[in-house]
This record gives structure tokens, sequence and C-alpha cells, in this order.
């Protein structure tokens, strides 16, 4: 998995820095982001090869971030892996698993992640 | 002129109240997590410095309760030092287990005459407890030495918090675990773990030695303060690579040969974090407790952000290992040394 770049998007630093650490050891480079906004400014500056990216965020969530990377044609073909939450024993958020997989992103990973399933869809989709 | 560091950001939580208590007595700290969880009361910050016999932690709740956790612990056979209402926690990130960005955020906080009342890192992020009305001058004095990819000024910053806190409230209410899941545990071997007493010294002025550390390349694995039993003093708790001992004793003993430190060597460092566990009461009681059920000796923790940090001897981390095993579903343990 060399000279992959991927681009982590959490709002939890301790989060980011376990996934992070995880890609790395498997040799990727990582980026990091913790917002939407921030997010965008990094894609700007450096296109990833795939963008992690967790949904309840301040700013700009990353329901919306994914549905602009994949409205424009520069960055549609960057896969996006998003984390949902535990939206199903929350019925009144938005921010649930069945409504992560009614976005365009390309795979989707529930909350709380295990980090080795998190790589099997990396590779999947690399 | 020092090129500013660039970092990823910051966090605020206010409204908090700071409590500092000691105590020597036995089972003090996991009968007294255990009183707290049971009450429901979330510890989003939380350290412990072990000081011979005693426990000194330093613990913060929101400010709805601080009657009910200043009731359990003067139940409890603690001293209760300070109980600061209005404060708050300035958490930055990520410092990569880098000295240099906390001597920079002690400097920084030097020049603006600011003084932490308590500090401790977790893997990514190290967190200040100030009190509420120095947080504008603490976020200000951070555009000093670090630059911040979202935003450019203090100003920037304001505008990008908006909350979603009833909506986090609502998922963090919906994780019921009964046993909790972490992502995954961290360990660092062959550490020494170092104390440093603080009489009338500030944290920041002794901070400008992790300048020295990053010059030698150093990662710092663990950092917390406590309260002393010694009245107005508190100590400053850290971790080094054991190989290096020599070369960080020297650079204390050169930035601040007043003070007093001790070493207490041989000790593992862990780390783990999980969904929401800055937001979620009873996590650490379930550490604790598990712990403490196979005796093993709990030199330091930190609980701040969504993880939290232990310093155990390390010829006892194998039975710490199992204890978290038991109580916690570890997906994977990474070792470093």
């Amino acid at each position: 998995m060399a000279e992959k770049y991927i681009l982590v998007v959490d709002d939890d630093p301790d989060l980011v820095e376990t996934v992070a650490m995880m890609l790395e050891s498997k040799g990727c480079e990582v980026g990091m982001a913790y917002d939407g906004i921030e997010a965008e400014e990094s894609i700007k500056k450096r296109r990833p090869d795939l963008i992690i990216l967790d949904i309840m965020m301040p700013r700009k969530d990353g329901y919306i971030l994914c549905a602009e990377l994949k409205s424009k044609p520069q960055t549609r073909e960057i896969p996006i892996i998003l984390l949902t939450a535990v939206g199903e024993a929350v019925p009144s958020t938005r921010y649930s698993h069945a409504d992560g997989m009614a976005t365009e992103a390309d795979d989707y990973i529930p909350k709380p992640i295990d980090t080795e399933s998190l790589w099997a869809a990396v590779t999947n989709l690399l | 002129m020092t090129v500013q560091a660039a970092l990823g950001g910051f966090k605020i939580l206010k409204d908090v109240v700071r409590i500092s208590v000691v105590s020597d007595a036995e089972g003090f700290p996991e009968d007294l997590f255990r009183r707290i969880a049971q009450e429901r009361i979330n510890l989003p910050y939380l350290t412990l410095v072990s000081d011979g016999p005693f426990c000194g932690l330093n613990l913060v709740v929101e400010a709805g309760d601080e009657e009910r956790a200043c009731r359990l612990l003067t139940e409890k056979p603690g001293r209760i030092f300070t109980v600061a209402s209005r404060s708050a926690v300035l958490s930055l990130f990520p410092h990569k287990r880098n000295p240099e960005i906390s001597a920079r955020l002690f400097e920084a906080f030097e020049q603006q005459s600011l003084e932490p009342d308590a500090l401790a890192n977790s893997p990514s992020t190290i967190s200040v407890v100030l009190k509420q009305d120095l947080i504008d001058s603490a976020s200000h004095a951070l555009f000093e030495p670090f630059t911040f990819s979202a935003y450019q000024t203090p100003e920037d910053w304001k505008l990008a918090q908006q909350g979603k806190e009833k909506l986090y409230k609502e998922v963090v209410a919906s994780y019921q675990e009964k046993k909790p899941k972490i992502y995954g545990l961290e360990v660092y071997e062959g550490q020494h773990l170092v104390q440093i007493k603080l009489n009338s010294a500030k944290i920041t002025h002794v901070g400008a030695s992790f300048r020295g550390f990053a010059r030698l390349s150093m990662h710092l694995t663990f950092l917390a303060t406590g309260p002393s039993h010694q009245e107005g003093k508190r100590i400053l708790a850290f971790s080094l690579p054991a190989s290096q001992s020599e070369a960080y004793g020297r650079v204390i003993k050169r930035i601040a040969p007043q003070v007093d430190f001790r070493e207490i060597p041989s000790v593992s460092i862990f780390s783990m974090n999980g969904p929401h566990f800055g937001d979620r009461y009873g996590i650490v009681s379930e550490l604790m407790g598990s712990l403490a059920k196979r005796q093993v000796e709990l030199l330091a923790l930190s609980c701040t952000i969504a993880s939290i940090s232990g310093v155990v001897p390390r010829h006892q981390f194998e039975l710490a290992l199992e204890a978290i095993q038991e109580h916690f579903e570890v997906p994977s343990v990474t070792r470093r040394e």
C-alpha cells in the first residue's frame, strides 16, 4: 500500500490518531482533518487516494462533504468510506447506518469501528 | 523568530468544575469511582498521580454535578484541597508525542502569565484546565506558536464553534454495551516515569525542559499533573524512554536545578480510546475496578478527550492487560518501545 495517501476526517482527535497509526503501520501516508471545512481545504491542497470520513462533525458534516465531493468531476472518483454513528439506537437522528448507505459513499463502517475491518474496506477500494 | 508549528485545532469545554483531592485510604480511588459511576456523573477529565502511599486526583465534572460530586468526596476519607468552579478545559491537537508541542504551549502561556491549574495528555491531545475567565487569553495565546489550517485567527475559531450538543447526547446515551468496546490498546514499554514536585515553581517554567527533550528526539508518552499531599505543592508526572534517562536527567537539572524530581524505573504505559469515552460515565470505574481486582499498582492515570492512559510497573503489565481484556472488548494490542 506504499505511496497511497489517505485523508482521515473526524472531530475526535484520538480516533484520528488511532486510525492514522494503523494506516501508517500498513505503509500509507496519512493526512488528518477535524471537520468538513478543514477536509475540504486539505483536499484542495492535495488530492487523496481515499477518504475516511466521519458523519457527525461541526461546521460541515460528512454527508454534505461526501455529496459535494461526489458531485464534482475533479473529486468524484475519490473513494470515500463513511464512519456512521450508532444511529439504529437513536431514531431521531439522521446519522444512521441506513442514511450512510443511502449516500454516494463507496463504503460505510459503523462505529465503534474495528480497525481491521476498516483496513479491509480500505484495501478493497484501493 | 521561531517558525510556527502547524496543528489540527483545539477544543474548549466550558462550565466545568475542577476538584483536587488527596487520600491515603485503602481502596480510595476505586471506591470513589464506583460511587461516581453509580451516580451517573461523567468525568470529562481526570488525572491520578500516586505519591508514595497517597493518591492525588484532579477531577473535572460538569457544573450541574458539582454538589453531588463534592458530597461523594466528603463521604469518602478524601481530603479536598480545591473546588474550582467556573473552570474550562482547553485541548490542543495533535501533539504526535512531540515534547516540542508541549514546550511551545507552556512558553506561550508563560508569556501571557497564564498558569494551568492542571494538565494531561491523551495520545493525540494536550488538555489544560484553566479558570474559565482565562480561556479567551489562552485561546489567543495559541495563535503565536501555532497555526491551524481550519482557522487563521481566534475570531475564525470562534465562528467555527457551532455545537451539536443535543445530538451528541442522544448518541452517547445509546452506548450501553455491557462490555465497552475500545478501538485498540497501545502499549509503550521500556519507559521511566518522572515525577517533579512543584513548590512555587510554575508548570510553564519547568515545561521549558520539554524543548530539551524534543531536541533529543524523545517521545513524550505520558503527561499529567496531580495534587500532592503536601499542601500547596503539585506533581508533574511524565514518561520518557528508559534508555535516555541520563540525557533527560541532565536536561531537567540544567533547566530547573531547584526542582525535586524522582524517577520510577521500568514502567509500561497503556493508552486506550473508545467512542465518546469523554462523554460517558462509568468507563474509568470499570478500568479501576478491573485493575484493583488483580492488585495492579496504578502509578498514574490520565483521562481526557476520548482516551485513558495509564502507567503501571512493567512487571505488572501483563496482569493489567488481562484485567483490561476481561472488562473491555479489545480488538488489538500494539506494542511499542
